[in-house]
């Protein structure tokens, strides 16, 4: 089952073969779990996309105020 | 920046017609839109129905996607538009729907309730937290390519390791979340 999870998780981040593509889609249309973990793998980059920016635009906030004030 | 690696291979399957990549599309996006979404409406209602209508959308206009852009960059810009086309003829008295949506040309797929749609923002600091106390190895190859985007090719070359290793970090990463998550009850098993 981890080697089956571990091939979903390359499937999302598109790094499969044509074949292996294949392959992770139809066990994702097979079992309904699978495709509930591929779309929780998508709440994680959300997620860590999202605060990632934030940190990133509060650190250019930090960088300017100095020099505006 | 174009298509990615990533984002190629789910466009090239479903030109050809494949429903499971479009589906596999709508579940890998579907968190990053209704963010987006609930976001420029502030009504997560209406930013599900928009979600909804922007991928039916993405399946009807697909084939005219040429990869100048990012995939998502792409069905972003489809769901502002919506949401626009929305907020105009919320304000006009002749509210009538532009552009028709098919919705039996193609089903969007509810696999997912709305109450996971999003992580609640009470606990994404709880899972932040939780991904700084990721052993180094595994949180540097899911930072680099979660937060970064980095390819599997340039997380062994930055790491040199080899890409079985960073594939198996990334997934080691991301199943220690989602254990994480499941003990805290931010997600049901």
């Amino acid at each position: 089952m981890n080697k089956d999870l571990e091939q979903l998780s390359a499937l999302y981040d598109g790094e499969l073969s044509r074949e292996e593509i294949h392959e992770g889609l139809k066990k994702m249309n097979e079992d309904p779990r699978m495709k509930e973990t591929f779309h929780k793998f998508g709440l994680i980059s959300e997620l860590v996309q999202r605060k990632t920016q934030k940190k990133i635009f509060k650190g250019i906030i930090f960088k300017r105020s100095p020099q505006q004030s | 920046m174009g298509a990615n690696k990533g984002d190629e291979v789910f466009i090239n399957e479903i030109k050809a017609g494949n429903q499971a990549a479009f589906e596999a599309m709508v579940l890998k996006y579907q968190p990053k839109l209704m963010s987006s979404l609930v976001g420029y409406t502030k009504s997560v209602d209406q930013a599900e129905e928009l979600c909804q209508k922007t991928f039916i959308k993405v399946w009807q206009k697909i084939h005219s996607f040429r990869g100048d852009s990012a995939l998502f960059t792409w069905i972003y810009r489809i769901g502002i538009n919506l949401a626009k086309n929305d907020f105009a003829s919320s304000f006009s008295k002749h509210s009538k729907v532009t552009g028709s949506l098919d919705q039996n040309e193609h089903d969007v797929p509810e696999y997912v309730s709305p109450e996971i749609q999003l992580i609640a923002a009470q606990s994404e600091d709880k899972i932040m937290e939780f991904i700084q106390t990721l052993d180094s190895d595994t949180k540097t190859a899911f930072t680099l390519r979660e937060a970064e985007g980095r390819t599997y090719d340039e997380i062994a070359e930055i790491l040199s390791c080899p890409i079985g290793t960073v594939r198996s970090r990334i997934f080691r990463a991301r199943q220690l979340i989602l254990e994480f998550m499941t003990k805290e009850n931010i997600i049901n098993e």
